[in-house]
C-alpha cells in the first residue's frame, strides 16, 4: 500500500515537471533577477521542509501536544509521546489553545492510539470545559476544532459533550460559523488582518480542515482559505517578513518582524526565510496541503516594485460607532530593497495596531531592528469600550494584566485616534493632531542603531542609511532624540506632529549625499498653526497634499476610499463583496471563487 | 364563598411561607481577572455557591466569565446564566450546563427569566436583545426600535408578560410587547448598567447608570427621576432593593463604596470605611437575615455588612472580581 503512494506521488510529480516546464516558458524566463526553480523543485523543497518540520517536533520531546502528534504522525517514539499524553491530560488547559493541538493529537493518532487512550481523549471533551474566547483567532481555532470532534463522534448527545449540545448541533453550529467567517473574509476582509504574530492560528484551523474534514466541501473551502490567506501575505512578504501595516502585533515582534509565526510558515511554504521550528507550520505540514505555485512566485518575486492595495475591516465594534466594521484602507510598496506601508489611521483595531512603518531587506531576516515608524501611545477606556464589552472605567486597569505595554508612554504599539497617515509609492505623511488633555500627549518614533548611518541635516530632514535603502524622514515639528538600547527614540511633545517620509534604493545614486541633494531640492511647505497640513513633491514627482481631517490628494485629485478593492494589485484583484479572488502572475492565474466554491487555473496564451 | 376566600387567602400568604420556610442560597458569579489571558490558565472563574464563614464551592464551569444569573422564581434549579460564550441554561441546579445558545450570540452581559413564565427569558448583548420563549430552545433577535444594540441589562416586569426594560449605550428601553418593539424611556441617553425592579411592589424601578447615579421609577419605568445628593454623577454598577422592604435600596459602583438609601430612594449615605476596594460589582439583600447587605467587590472578594455599612464583614473569595450576586430560594 506505501509502496502504491510513494508510486503515485513520483508521477504526480513527474507530471507536474511535464505541465510546469510548459509554464515556465510563459515569462518567468524572461526575467533575469528571478530565476525560480522548476515547480518540482519547489515541491520538493516544501516537501523536505515539511518532513524536517515533522522531524524536529517528533524528535524534540518537549512534552507538548505537538510532540505527541509528530510523534504518532511518524510512528515513533510512541512509548514516550503516549507518556507525554497521559500527563497533559490529567490537567488540560488553553481553551481553543488546547482544542487545536488536541485535535492534531486526536487525528494523526488515530490509528495508532490505543482503545483505552482514545477513550480518555474523549472523555475530556466532556468534562474539560474550553472557553469558546472574543477574539477572531480563537473562534476559527474553537469552531474547526468543534467541527472535526464532532464529526469524529456524530451521534452523541449533549451529556457527552462539554457545551450541553449534540454533536449535530455542534457540528452544524460549527459548520455555519466557519462559512460565514469565510464569507465575512472574502466580502469585507478580516478584522484581526495582516497580523505576523496571530497569522499561524489562521493556517492552523485551515490545515486541519483541509487534512481532516470528511465533508469534501468543506476541505475544499479550507483549501480555498489556505491559498487566500497565503496570497493575501505573499504580496507582503520581503523575505519571509509580513509587512506593512498590522491589525495586531507585539512589542518584541513589531521591532523584530521574523519572530512571528508569519515567518516561521513563510520559511516553510517558500523557504525564503531563516528556519525556525513553529507549531502552526507544523500543522499546515501535516495537512497535505500544497501551495499553488503561483503564490511560490508572488511571495519570491521582487524584480519588480509595486503598490499593493487592501481593504480590511475593524474588528467588531459594540459601542462608540455608527459601523460594526469600518474600512481599512490599507497601502503597501514592495520592492526588494524594502517595503513601506500603512493603514490609514485611527482607531482600527484596540491595543496591539502597527499603522505604518518602512522595513528594509536584511541578509538575515532573523536579526530584526531593521524598521522606521512613528506612534502617537494612545490608551483609554473609550477605546477599548469600542471593541470589549467590560466596564469602561475599569477596562484599562484589565488590560494591562494581560497586555503589559498598553498603559505605557513607550509602547511602540497602538492604535491613536489623533493619527493620520497617506502614502504614495515610497512616500508617505503622517500627521497628528493630539488634544492636550490625551494621556500620552507626545509621539515616539523608532530608529535603530543597526543603521548603517543617521545625519541630522540643518534643514531639518533626517537622512538615514538602511543597508540597500536611503530613507529621508522630515519631522514636522520640534523633537529630541533619546538613547535606548537598540534604537533611538525621537520624542517629540508638540501636539501638533507628523513626518514626511521618502525612501529610495541606494542604487539610484552615487553616493548617500548624493540621495540628500536630491532630497533637498524637493519642495516642501508644511504648517502647524491650526491643523497639521503638508504639500510636497516626492522624488518621483507626485504632489501629496495632506491636510489632518481632511481627504488627500494626490496630484491634485482627491484619495477615492470609495472605490478601494478588497485586493488591487498586481498579483492580486478582489472586488468588494465578490467573494472572489484572483491571482495573478505574468501569464499564470489563479481564480478562487468562495460563491460558488471553485478554483480555475489558466495560462495566457502567447 | 367560604372557599374561594380561604384559597385566595393561601395564594396571598404563599410567597411569605415560602420565604419564612425556604433557605435561600446566595450564589456569585466570579471574574479573577488577576493575569487572566484566554487560553493561558484554568482559573476558577464562574459560579460559586455560598457554604458559610468565607467557604464557597465552584459549580458549572471554569474559566467561563459569566456577567449574571437568574432563574425561575417556581424552580430554583432552572437557571439560567449569562456568560462570554452564550446563555448558559441549567435544568438540574448547576449540575449540568448546556449553552443553548449558537455563534450568533455573544457577550452576554444580563439575562432575565420572565417571573410569570420561566419558558420567555431574555439576554442583554453588546450585539442587542434575543429572547426565546421556550425555555432556551430556541432564540431570536429582539432590536426592533433599538438603537445602538450595545445592550447591558435587562428585567422583566413581574406583573406583566408584557412588559421588559432594557438599558444600554444611550438609555432605558421600554418594550410592552414582549420586546417584539423598543422605545426609549427615561430621563437621560447616558449609559445604563443596571435596571432592578421589585417584586412587592412592582411600579418601583432603579436603574444604575454611567457617571449619572441612580435613576428611580416609581410608575413601572413610564417615567424616571434622578436620585439626589452626592450619588448623582457617580458610575452605578449595581443596584438592589430589598425584597421586602421597598424602602431599603442600595448602590454601588466605581469607587463609589456602596450608597444605601432607607427611604424609598430620597436619601443616599455612602460607605467606604472597612473596604479594600471601591469598585462595586454585586449587592444583594439577604433574605435569610434581615439587614444584611452583601456586596461583590472588583478585585477584593465579597464582604456584608449588618449595620447598614457601618462596618463590613470578609466573606471570601480573595481577589476575585465578583460581577453578579443573586440569592436563590430553595
Amino acid at each position: 500500500m506505501k509502496l502504491y503512494f510513494v508510486l503515485l506521488f513520483i508521477l504526480t510529480i513527474c507530471i507536474s515537471c511535464v505541465k510546469i516546464d510548459e509554464q515556465d516558458l510563459n515569462g518567468l524566463q524572461k526575467n533575469p533577477e528571478y530565476q525560480p526553480p522548476l515547480y518540482a523543485e519547489m515541491i520538493k523543497g516544501y516537501r523536505a521542509r515539511c518532513d524536517s518540520l515533522v522531524d524536529y517536533f517528533a524528535d524534540h520531546q518537549a512534552g507538548h501536544y505537538m510532540n505527541v502528534a509528530a510523534s504518532l504522525y511518524r510512528q515513533r517514539n510512541i512509548d514516550r509521546a503516549l507518556k507525554s499524553l497521559d500527563s497533559l491530560m490529567q490537567n488540560p488547559r488553553g481553551d481553543m489553545f488546547w482544542m487545536y493541538p488536541f485535535i492534531t493529537v486526536t487525528f494523526t493518532g488515530r490509528d495508532v492510539l490505543p482503545n483505552d487512550t482514545r477513550q480518555k481523549m474523549r472523555e475530556l471533551w466532556r468534562t474539560y470545559t474550553p472557553y469558546r474566547g472574543d477574539t477572531e483567532n480563537h473562534w476559527a481555532m474553537y469552531y474547526a476544532s468543534l467541527y472535526l470532534i464532532t464529526q469524529m463522534y456524530p451521534d452523541d448527545k449533549g451529556d457527552k459533550w462539554f457545551n450541553g449540545r449534540s454533536s449535530q448541533e455542534n457540528h452544524q453550529e460549527a459548520r455555519d460559523y466557519l462559512i460565514s467567517w469565510m464569507e465575512l473574509t472574502t466580502r469585507k476582509g478580516q478584522g484581526e488582518f495582516d497580523s505576523p504574530d496571530y497569522y499561524g492560528v489562521y493556517i492552523i484551523p485551515m490545515a486541519q480542515l483541509y487534512a481532516w474534514s470528511k465533508d469534501k466541501t468543506m476541505k475544499k473551502r479550507a483549501g480555498m482559505m489556505l491559498d487566500y490567506l497565503i496570497a493575501d501575505f505573499s504580496v507582503e512578504n520581503l523575505n519571509g517578513l509580513y509587512v506593512g501595516g498590522h491589525s495586531r502585533t507585539y512589542p518584541v515582534q513589531v521591532l523584530n518582524q521574523w519572530k512571528t509565526s508569519a515567518a516561521g510558515i513563510s520559511w516553510l511554504l517558500f523557504g525564503n526565510t531563516p528556519y525556525q521550528p513553529r507549531s502552526q507550520a507544523f500543522v499546515l505540514a501535516l495537512s497535505g496541503y500544497q501551495p499553488p505555485e503561483i503564490l511560490y512566485h508572488i511571495a519570491n518575486d521582487r524584480s519588480e516594485p509595486y503598490v499593493h492595495k487592501e481593504l480590511k475591516r475593524t474588528r467588531h465594534r459594540l459601542r462608540f460607532s455608527d459601523e460594526r466594521n469600518a474600512p481599512v484602507y490599507k497601502y503597501t510598496f514592495m520592492r526588494k530593497e524594502y517595503a513601506m506601508g500603512c493603514l490609514q489611521g485611527g482607531l482600527l483595531q484596540p491595543i496591539q495596531q502597527h499603522t505604518w512603518d518602512i522595513t528594509w531587506a536584511i541578509d538575515d531576516p532573523s536579526q530584526g531592528y531593521n524598521t522606521i515608524f512613528t506612534v502617537h501611545p494612545y490608551s483609554s477606556g473609550h477605546e477599548l469600550a469600542m471593541y470589549f464589552p467590560e466596564e469602561i472605567k475599569l477596562m484599562t486597569q484589565a488590560v494591562v494584566k494581560s497586555k503589559g505595554t498598553y498603559d505605557s508612554p513607550d509602547k511602540w504599539t497602538s492604535a491613536s485616534p489623533f493619527e493620520q497617515v497617506v502614502q504614495h509609492r515610497n512616500a508617505l505623511i503622517v500627521l497628528y493632531n493630539i488634544p492636550k488633555d490625551t494621556r500620552f500627549p507626545h509621539i515616539s518614533g523608532f530608529f535603530p542603531k543597526s543603521l548603517k548611518r543617521r545625519r541630522v541635516d540643518d534643514s531639518g530632514w533626517i537622512f538615514c542609511h538602511a543597508d540597500n535603502a536611503f530613507i529621508a524622514y522630515f519631522p514636522l515639528n520640534e523633537y529630541e532624540w533619546q538613547e535606548e538600547e537598540n534604537n533611538w527614540r525621537l520624542f517629540s511633545t508638540e501636539l501638533k506632529n507628523g513626518a514626511v517620509v521618502q525612501a529610495d534604493v541606494e542604487s539610484n545614486y552615487n553616493s548617500f549625499k548624493e540621495f540628500q541633494d536630491a532630497i533637498l531640492k524637493l519642495e516642501l511647505s508644511t504648517k502647524m498653526d491650526s491643523l497639521p497640513s503638508v504639500d510636497f513633491n516626492s522624488l518621483d514627482g507626485t504632489r501629496m497634499q495632506f491636510t489632518y481631517d481632511q481627504v488627500p490628494k494626490i496630484n491634485g485629485s482627491l484619495v477615492n476610499y470609495n472605490t478601494w478593492k478588497l485586493f488591487d494589485g498586481p498579483f492580486l484583484k478582489a472586488e468588494r463583496n465578490s467573494q472572489k479572488l484572483q491571482i495573478n502572475y505574468k501569464s499564470m492565474h489563479r481564480l478562487l471563487d468562495f460563491k460558488n466554491i471553485t478554483v480555475k487555473e489558466w495560462i495566457d496564451s502567447r | 364563598m367560604m372557599k374561594k376566600q380561604l384559597f385566595l387567602t393561601l395564594i396571598f400568604l404563599f410567597p411569605t411561607i415560602s420565604l419564612v420556610t425556604a433557605k435561600s442560597n446566595l450564589y456569585v458569579s466570579v471574574l479573577i481577572r488577576e493575569n487572566y489571558i484566554v487560553g493561558a490558565k484554568n482559573l476558577p472563574t464562574g459560579l460559586y455557591l455560598w457554604q458559610g464563614d468565607t467557604t464557597w464551592n465552584h459549580i458549572g464551569w471554569k474559566n467561563l466569565p459569566i456577567w449574571s444569573i437568574d432563574t425561575a422564581s417556581e424552580n430554583p434549579d432552572y437557571m439560567f446564566v449569562a456568560a462570554g460564550n452564550g446563555a448558559l441554561r441549567t435544568l438540574d441546579g448547576g449540575q449540568s450546563w448546556k449553552i443553548t445558545t449558537d455563534w450568533r450570540v455573544t457577550e452576554v452581559s444580563d439575562v432575565s427569566i420572565h417571573p410569570l413564565d420561566h419558558h420567555l427569558v431574555y439576554i442583554a448583548t453588546s450585539y442587542g436583545i434575543w429572547k426565546t420563549t421556550d425555555g432556551g430552545e430556541s432564540w431570536r433577535e429582539s432590536n426592533n426600535g433599538l438603537n445602538p444594540t450595545f445592550t447591558q441589562t435587562i428585567q422583566c416586569d413581574a406583573s406583566s408578560l408584557q412588559r421588559v426594560i432594557a438599558g444600554g449605550e444611550e438609555g432605558l428601553f421600554l418594550s410592552t410587547n414582549q420586546g417584539e418593539s423598543w422605545k426609549p424611556t427615561g430621563p437621560l441617553p447616558v449609559p445604563v448598567k443596571d435596571i432592578i425592579s421589585n417584586r412587592q411592589t412592582p411600579r418601583l424601578w432603579l436603574a444604575g447608570t454611567e457617571k449619572h447615579g441612580v435613576l428611580i421609577s416609581r410608575n413601572q419605568g413610564k417615567t424616571w427621576g434622578t436620585a439626589e445628593g452626592d450619588i448623582q454623577d457617580q458610575t452605578i454598577y449595581k443596584v438592589t432593593i430589598h425584597q421586602n422592604n421597598p424602602k431599603l435600596m442600595a448602590a454601588g459602583g466605581y469607587q463609589t463604596g456602596v450608597f444605601i438609601s432607607r427611604d424609598g430612594g430620597q436619601t443616599w449615605k455612602q460607605n467606604k470605611k472597612g473596604l479594600k476596594t471601591l469598585d462595586i460589582h454585586g449587592l444583594a439583600f439577604d433574605p435569610n437575615e434581615k439587614q444584611r447587605l452583601w456586596i461583590g467587590t472588583m478585585g477584593d472578594g465579597v464582604y456584608f455588612s449588618e449595620d447598614f455599612g457601618k462596618s463590613w464583614n470578609y466573606a471570601g473569595l480573595s481577589g476575585a472580581l465578583v460581577s453578579d450576586m443573586k440569592f436563590i430560594t430553595r
